[in-house]
């Protein structure tokens, strides 16, 4: 199929036109170009007739969507900080001001496995992605005390857009190498299981395959469903993985917080 | 008189909604889902093309608007940041899937398909639901990128500005993807002109 191309340097108005988004100014240019320029107004009635023929494809009735609130209840950030409040030692309910805005990060640097600690002279934290089991992906980010409570406030939120971005990135490499390694089983698994014949195979051996299959396929969507959802939402929101902890992880951290503040005592 | 894009008065807003949904009132938010649950899942069924995917990331659509809603700033739309949402959920499943295709079935249903359809079986009797599958391939066979504009603009009907927002992308940009895809609709599409 060729393409005949309309080259008229009019093109986004054209669209404009016939979705009756001009000004009146530039309905009455428009209208004008279209006496005097054919490519146009070719273009004009065939796009009619492709936006006539887009209007039969219905959708189905809408299903109604149920969603289970309960289980997945947006926190507000008083209510994260109200229940850091009870966790947190006394120094930090102190200071309203740099205390709201720096809980937040120090949870965020808890999740991160931050060591966090608080003397007279002010406080220290330590950033290791991961743990320190794994040198190469251990960061010292910082190791310093600090008295000011703003300078204090700039480290902590540098080192938390860096934390942040070093962790995403980890995060999407160690998901795109295990898709990639779910999906060869995956191909190769298929490529099996239809080449070969229920004679070929035993029965048991085939239903094993089948069986490793389907698990192989949830492991991907698993991945696929975490990936999903770190993607939504505003990337530029620098709290962006506010949306990504559970439950679980905020238990294990507020827990990290607690140990951490104890060992430093 | 009622500005435009502002809902009549008693109508309760979006960002009142929101903003009773994090004060501790989470069962508001069903109000934002039966609002806007239609607009969702009739774009999510046009990006995948299958009823329940359309339902899935519909669900998830939600359910992420939700866990984030504290995030919301309420400079776009709610509606707009919803549309985002989606049509990110739309992408993750069309690219690990794989696939540009509405379905891999759907793929090997049109090598049977297509060669089929050409004019001699088009006469007069063809019927609607015939072209409409025959639109529902052919939107199928353009490139996400093209196809979302083009469903957010012919069935969702929102103006180019708000496509613009929606993407974040310049609203000149958004014309040139409509007029692409309606120019790769046209070719796709050639052989229903004498039924239509
Ligand atoms: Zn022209």
């Amino acid at each position: 199929m060729k393409n005949q191309n309309n080259n008229c340097q009019y093109k986004e108005d054209l669209i404009t036109y016939l979705y009756g988004e001009c000004t009146p100014t530039e309905e009455y240019t428009f209208k004008q170009h279209l006496q005097e320029c054919a490519g146009c107004k070719k273009e004009a009635t065939d796009f009619g007739m492709v936006r006539k023929s887009l209007q039969t494809w219905q959708v189905p009735e809408t299903p109604r969507i149920v969603l289970d609130l309960a289980v997945a209840r947006p926190r507000s950030l008083r209510e994260i900080l109200q229940e850091l409040g009870s966790i947190l030692p006394a120094w930090f309910k102190y200071g309203t001001g740099f205390a709201s805005a720096c809980a937040t990060s120090l949870l965020l640097l808890a999740v991160f496995n931050t060591q966090i600690r608080y003397d007279q002279n002010g406080f220290s934290f330590n950033v290791a992605l991961f743990g320190s089991s794994n040198t190469n992906q251990t960061t010292n980010l910082t190791n310093q005390r600090v008295t000011n409570d703003e300078a204090t406030q700039a480290m902590i939120s540098k080192a938390l857009n860096e934390k942040e971005a070093q962790l995403n990135q980890v995060l999407e490499e160690k998901r795109t190498q295990i898709e990639k390694e779910l999906r060869k089983q995956i191909d190769l698994l298929t490529g099996e299981l239809s080449e070969k014949s229920n004679n070929e195979l035993s029965k048991a051996s085939l239903e094993l395959k089948r069986q490793h299959h389907a698990e192989l396929e949830k492991a991907l969507q698993q991945i696929k469903r975490q990936r999903g959802q770190d993607r939504t939402g505003d990337e530029e929101d620098p709290f962006n993985l506010w949306g990504g902890i559970d439950g679980k992880v905020l238990e294990k951290a507020i827990e990290n917080t607690r140990k951490f503040d104890q060992s430093g005592q | 008189m009622i500005p435009k894009g502002v809902e009549p008065e008693g109508v309760e807003q979006d960002n009142e909604i929101i903003e009773r949904t994090l004060n501790g009132e989470p069962e508001a938010f069903n109000i934002l889902v039966r609002r806007w649950e239609r607009q969702i899942y009739a774009l999510a069924f046009r990006m995948l093309g299958r009823e329940e995917e359309a339902y899935d990331i519909s669900q998830e659509t939600f359910m992420s608007a939700y866990r984030n809603l504290s995030k919301f700033r309420g400079e776009a739309k709610f509606s707009s940041w919803l549309y985002r949402i989606a049509l990110n959920c739309c992408h993750t499943r069309l690219r690990t899937h794989g696939v540009n295709d509405l379905s891999l079935e759907q793929q090997l249903e049109d090598r049977g398909f297509e060669p089929a359809t050409n004019a001699e079986h088009l006469n007069e009797g063809l019927q609607r639901d015939q072209v409409a599958g025959m639109v529902k391939r052919a939107l199928a066979g353009l490139p996400p990128e093209m196809r979302q504009v083009i469903i957010m603009k012919e069935y969702q009907g929102l103006k180019f500005h708000e496509i613009a927002e929606v993407l974040n992308i310049p609203i000149s940009t958004v014309k040139t993807r409509v007029y692409t895809g309606l120019e790769q609709l046209k070719q796709r599409l050639s052989h229903l002109k004498s039924v239509l």
